[in-house]
C-alpha cells in the first residue's frame, strides 16, 4: 500500500505540476532544449552600451546595441531580452513575457520639442496569453521639470504623465544639451511596470 | 475503510499543496462571476448551486471530501453561460436507493451541465438551470432552477427549486404537475450500466426549495450559509448521521488559482474542499518568454558588395544555420531575381506564424537588395502545405509600427503550396532519435481508481526521401502497477480494447509503434497518407487516409480506411487471429468563436457501425477541451457498463506551462470506462492535425505572433 500510495502521490503531483508551472524540473524531464543563445556580434560589444533595470523582474543588465532600423535602435542583453527605442523612447520589448510588441513615439518626441498638442495619444500593442493583439491607448501630457544634475552632468528632466484605462504611469526622461535622452524611466506593460535605462559613456 | 479514505484524502491534499507552491498572488475577482465552486464542483455555495457562472474558459479541478464521501470534479466553463462537469465520486457505506440495503462502497461517475438563461439586472436576479447527472447511474440525479441576486458588491443571496436528490428535504408536490400528473412521480433511475440519457425522469417527482447567502468578507475570505434541500437519504444513518439541513462554510482564497474551503455540514460533519482553477487564456508568462527574435536589417543599412548570391551553396548553408538557431529547419530553397523562396519546418513554436516571422527576419539579413519578396513555404512530414508571400519592404518598415500585424497582413498572401522547392544539400536522408520519460495512466478501475506505469521511451525517425518516414518507439517500464489489474473482460464483443491490461502483463519492454509512412499531396487542397506496420499497442496493419482541406475553409472532409490485425499480448512482433476492416469518413467544421465540431461515420474496431460526434473549444494558444460520444449498432446491454463510448479530450501545450517555446502538447482522453464498442485505431500522423496548424485559418488567428 505504501508503494502504491507513493506512486499515486508522484503521478498526481507530476500531472498537476505540469499544469501548475514547475518549469525547470519539467524541462529537464521532458528533454526540452532551452532556447539557443542569441549571438551578440563582436562589434556590438565594443559599441555603445546601456544599463537597464527592471524592478518587477529583479533584472539588472548591460545591453549592447545590435540593430538600427532608421531611428529605432535595438539593444540586446546576454539573456536574450531585447529593448527597442525610437530616439530614446521605448517602442518594443522582447523576452519579458508580457512584452510591449510595439508603440508609437512620434507624439512624445514632438512634445520634447515643445510642439504638438497639450494632451496627446500614445498607442501600445501587446499580445494576450491567447495570442491575440491587444491595444492600450494612453492619454499623455509632458511636463518640463527643469535642470537636474545626474552623475555630474547637468540634464533637463521631463515627465510624461499618462493614463491608459486603469493604468496610471509617469515616464521620466533626462535629456542632455543636444536633446538626446541619456537616462529614462519608462513604463512597459501593466504586468512588467517600469524599466530604467541609462546610456553608458565609453 | 475509514483509513483508506483518509489515505486517499491525504494523497489529494498533497497534490493540491504541491500546486499551491507555484501559485501567484490574488487578484480582484470580476463582478458577475460566481464566488466559487460547491462540493459537486458546480459554481455554487456548499452543496447547493448558484446562478452565476465562472469566468469564460475557466477549467476547475475540485476535490471535496467529508465522512465517507469524496468527489473529484473537472468543470469547464464552456461559454459565459454554459458550464459542464465530469465527476468521479467514491462513496462508502451508501444505499443504492433510499431505504435500500447498505453497500460497502460505490464509485460513481456523472456528467452535469449548468446554463444561465437570464443575466442579473438592477432588480432582476441571474437565473440558471442545471442537471446534475446527465448520463450516469443516477446516484447524484437532481435538477434545479436557481436565482442569484447581488445585494451589495460583497453579499449575494440565492434561492432555488430542486428536483430529484435536490428535492428531498422539505419536498412538496412538483409544481410542474400543472403540466400533467406524470411530473408527480420520479422512477428510480439507478440502472446496472448507467450511461443512458433518462430525460423522462428529469424535473419529475417532489420538488423542494433551497437557498443561501454568501458574504465575501475580504479579498481572500468568504463566509457562506445555506439551507440544503438534499436529505442524504442514501447516506443518512449509514455513512453519517444527518441532523440539520443547514450548512456553514468558510473559503480562503490562497491564490488566484487555489482556494481551500472548510465546512460544517448537516449539523454533524466537517468537510474540506480544495479547488484549483485556471484559465487557458491566462498563462503565467503572458505571451511567453521567447528569446528576442533576430533584428530586421534594412537593405540600405549594409554595403552593396557584401551580400551572398542566393543561388550559391554558401547562401543555403548560412540560411540553414541562421534558421536552425531559431528552431526552424530549412528543407528547400530557390531564387528567381525578385523572389526568394524557402521551404521550412517549424520545430520550435506553438504557432507557425512565429516561425514564419522569424524566418522572414532572417531573410532580411541575408537576401541581396534586389530581392523584393519572400515566399516562405511551411511543410510537415515532408509535404509542402502553405505558401506565405511577404513584401520585404513592408517587413522593414513595419517592425515597430503599432498596428504592424494588420498592415502586414494586407500585403501578404497565404495560399496552398502543392509543390516542394528544390531540396537543399544534406537535407535527406535524416535520422533523429530521442529518449524521454513517459507516464501511462489508467483511471477509474473500481479495484484501484488510479493506476499508472512510468518508464523511458526510445524513439527514432528516419526519413530517406521527402514524405517517407520510418519511425519506431520502444518503451521500457521502470515502475508501475498497470499489470495488477485482475478484472477479466466480460465483453461479448470482439475484445478490441477491454483486454488492454493483458498487454501490460505481457512484458515490461514494449513496442507501441513501428511504422513506415508516406505523406503526399495528390492534388490542390488534398493531402494523403499511407501507414504500414505496428500502428499502436493493440493493432498493426495498413492505414490509409485522404484529406480535403482548403486554406481559409471552415469545412474539411476526410476518409480513412484501415485493415488491421490484433497484436499479440506478449510477443511484440506477433499477432492474434482477430482482424478487421475499419474506416471512417469525417467532416471537420470550424463553428467559429473557437468552437470546433467533428463527425466521423464508419465501421469501428469491433466491426460495429455508427458515428462519433466531437465538440471542442480551442484556444489560440493550443489549449483544447472537448467531449465526444460514439453511437454504434451495439446495444447498451452488449456494450456493457456505460452503455456507449464517450469521453473528454484535454490538450495542454507545454509552452503554456513553462513559458518557453515548444511544439510539445500533452493530450489525454478521459473516458469514464473503456469498452469494446465504438473503438478506433489509434494511428499516428492523422492528416487534419498535421496540416491545419500550418494553414491560413490558424496563421491568421495567431498572426500577432509573426512579430514575436
Amino acid at each position: 500500500m505504501g508503494a502504491v500510495l507513493a506512486m499515486k502521490v508522484f503521478v498526481c503531483v507530476m500531472a498537476l505540476a505540469l499544469l501548475a508551472g514547475c518549469q525547470p524540473a519539467i524541462q529537464r524531464l521532458m528533454g526540452v532544449q532551452p532556447g539557443t543563445q542569441v549571438v551578440v556580434p563582436a562589434e556590438a560589444l565594443s559599441g555603445p552600451q546601456m544599463r537597464v533595470q527592471i524592478q518587477s523582474r529583479g533584472a539588472n543588465a548591460v545591453l549592447s546595441r545590435v540593430a538600427v532600423n532608421r531611428d529605432v535602435e535595438t539593444w540586446l542583453a546576454v539573456d536574450n531580452i531585447s529593448l527597442s527605442f525610437r530616439q530614446g523612447v521605448l517602442v518594443a520589448s522582447r523576452g519579458l513575457g508580457f512584452d510591449l510588441m510595439a508603440a508609437d513615439a512620434q507624439n512624445t518626441l514632438d512634445a520634447f520639442a515643445g510642439q504638438g498638442a497639450e494632451v496627446y495619444r500614445r498607442q501600445m500593442r501587446y499580445l494576450t496569453g491567447d495570442n491575440q493583439s491587444t491595444f492600450l491607448t494612453a492619454g499623455c501630457s509632458m511636463v518640463f521639470v527643469g535642470p537636474e544634475t545626474v552623475g555630474g552632468q547637468s540634464l533637463q528632466r521631463l515627465e510624461e504623465r499618462c493614463q491608459a484605462r486603469q493604468n496610471l504611469f509617469t515616464n521620466l526622461f533626462w535629456l542632455d544639451g543636444s536633446g538626446q535622452i541619456v537616462q529614462s524611466r519608462q513604463w512597459v506593460s501593466p504586468q512588467i511596470g517600469y524599466l530604467t535605462a541609462s546610456l553608458r559613456q565609453r | 475503510m475509514t483509513q483508506r479514505i483518509a489515505q486517499l484524502g491525504l494523497v489529494k491534499m498533497a497534490c493540491l499543496a504541491a500546486l499551491a507552491c507555484w501559485a501567484a498572488p490574488v487578484m480582484a475577482q470580476e463582478r458577475g462571476l460566481s464566488f466559487g465552486y460547491n462540493s459537486y464542483g458546480i459554481p455554487g455555495m456548499i452543496d447547493m448551486p448558484t446562478a452565476l457562472g465562472r469566468e469564460d474558459g475557466e477549467l476547475g479541478f475540485i476535490l471535496s471530501h467529508f465522512n465517507n464521501q469524496t468527489r473529484q470534479t473537472l468543470t469547464f466553463q464552456i461559454s459565459k453561460r454554459l458550464s459542464a462537469s465530469f465527476r468521479y465520486a467514491q462513496l462508502y457505506d451508501v444505499r443504492a436507493d433510499p431505504g435500500g440495503a447498505i453497500l460497502p462502497f460505490r464509485f460513481d461517475r456523472s456528467f452535469s451541465v449548468q446554463y444561465r438563461f437570464m443575466d442579473e439586472g438592477r432588480y432582476r436576479p441571474a437565473m440558471a438551470i442545471g442537471i446534475n447527472d446527465l448520463v450516469g447511474t443516477g446516484i447524484y440525479g437532481g435538477e434545479y432552477i436557481v436565482a442569484t441576486k447581488t445585494l451589495t458588491p460583497k453579499v449575494r443571496a440565492s434561492l432555488g427549486l430542486g428536483w430529484g436528490r435536490l428535492g428531498t428535504q422539505g419536498g412538496f408536490t412538483n409544481p410542474l404537475a400543472i403540466f400533467g400528473d406524470r411530473f408527480k412521480t420520479r422512477t428510480s433511475s439507478i440502472t446496472g450500466f448507467g450511461g443512458t440519457f433518462d430525460p423522462g425522469t428529469w424535473f419529475h417527482g417532489d420538488a423542494a426549495l433551497f437557498g443561501g447567502v454568501e458574504w465575501q468578507a475580504t479579498d481572500r475570505i468568504r463566509l457562506t450559509a445555506e439551507y440544503s434541500s438534499d436529505d442524504y437519504a442514501r447516506e443518512d444513518g449509514a455513512a453519517f448521521t444527518r441532523k440539520s439541513p443547514f450548512n456553514f462554510g468558510v473559503s480562503y482564497r490562497y491564490s488566484d488559482r487555489s482556494t481551500i474551503d472548510a465546512r460544517y455540514l448537516y449539523g454533524s460533519e466537517l468537510g474540506i474542499q480544495l479547488t484549483y482553477a485556471l484559465n487557458p487564456k491566462k498563462p503565467r508568462f503572458g505571451s511567453g518568454l521567447d528569446s528576442a527574435p533576430p533584428a530586421i536589417l534594412r537593405r540600405d543599412a549594409r554595403s552593396a558588395d557584401t551580400w551572398l548570391d542566393p543561388g550559391s551553396d554558401r547562401f543555403a548553408r548560412e540560411a540553414g544555420r541562421a534558421l536552425s538557431r531559431e528552431g526552424i529547419a530549412l528543407d528547400g530553397l530557390s531564387a528567381d531575381g525578385k523572389t526568394l523562396r524557402i521551404q521550412i519546418r517549424n520545430e520550435r513554436y506553438g504557432a507557425a506564424s512565429q516561425a514564419v516571422g522569424r524566418a522572414a527576419r532572417i531573410l532580411t539579413r541575408l537576401a541581396p537588395p534586389n530581392v523584393e519578396a519572400f515566399d516562405i513555404r511551411l511543410a510537415a512530414e515532408g509535404m509542402p502545405v502553405t505558401s506565405v508571400r511577404l513584401q520585404r519592404s513592408e517587413i522593414e518598415d513595419l517592425e515597430f509600427h503599432p498596428v504592424a500585424p494588420d498592415l502586414l497582413r494586407v500585403s501578404t498572401q497565404i495560399v496552398d503550396a502543392r509543390d516542394s522547392l528544390p531540396g537543399v544539400i544534406g537535407r535527406y536522408p535524416a535520422l533523429t532519435y530521442g529518449l524521454d520519460p513517459y507516464i501511462s495512466p489508467s483511471l477509474f478501475d473500481p479495484d484501484d481508481p488510479l493506476r499508472a506505469d512510468i518508464g523511458v521511451a526510445l524513439s527514432a525517425r528516419y526519413e530517406p526521401l521527402p514524405g517517407l518516414v520510418f519511425s519506431g518507439l520502444v518503451r521500457q517500464k521502470l515502475v508501475g502497477n498497470l499489470d495488477n489489474s485482475t478484472r477479466a473482460s466480460t465483453s461479448v464483443l470482439p475484445r478490441v480494447r477491454s483486454e488492454a491490461y493483458l498487454y501490460a502483463k505481457g512484458g515490461s519492454t514494449t513496442l507501441p509503434e513501428l511504422t513506415a509512412a508516406y505523406y503526399f499531396r495528390p492534388g490542390d487542397d488534398l493531402f494523403g497518407r499511407v501507414t504500414v506496420g505496428y500502428l499502436e499497442t493493440m493493432f498493426g496493419g495498413v492505414s490509409t487516409e485522404l484529406l480535403w482541406k482548403p486554406q481559409n475553409s471552415r469545412l474539411a472532409l476526410g476518409a480513412e480506411v484501415n485493415y488491421v490485425k490484433q497484436r499479440d499480448f506478449e510477443d511484440m512482433f506477433g499477432f492474434r487471429p482477430y482482424s478487421v476492416l475499419t474506416g471512417h469518413v469525417s467532416a471537420y467544421y470550424d463553428i467559429g468563436g473557437g468552437y470546433q465540431g467533428q463527425l466521423d461515420v464508419g465501421r469501428y474496431l469491433a466491426g460495429d457501425a455508427g458515428a462519433t460526434l466531437t465538440l471542442a473549444r480551442e484556444f489560440d494558444n493550443g489549449w483544447r477541451i472537448g467531449a465526444f460520444a460514439t453511437f454504434t449498432n451495439v446495444s447498451a446491454t452488449d456494450f456493457g457498463e456505460g452503455s456507449f463510448d464517450k469521453g473528454i479530450q484535454l490538450t495542454i501545450p507545454l509552452d503554456w506551462v513553462t513559458g518557453r517555446p515548444s511544439r510539445t502538447k500533452f493530450s489525454t482522453v478521459i473516458r469514464p470506462v473503456l469498452r469494446d464498442g465504438g473503438a478506433r485505431v489509434d494511428v499516428s500522423g492523422r492528416l487534419y492535425e498535421t496540416v491545419r496548424g500550418l494553414q491560413a485559418t490558424e496563421l491568421d488567428a495567431t498572426w500577432g505572433r509573426f512579430w514575436r
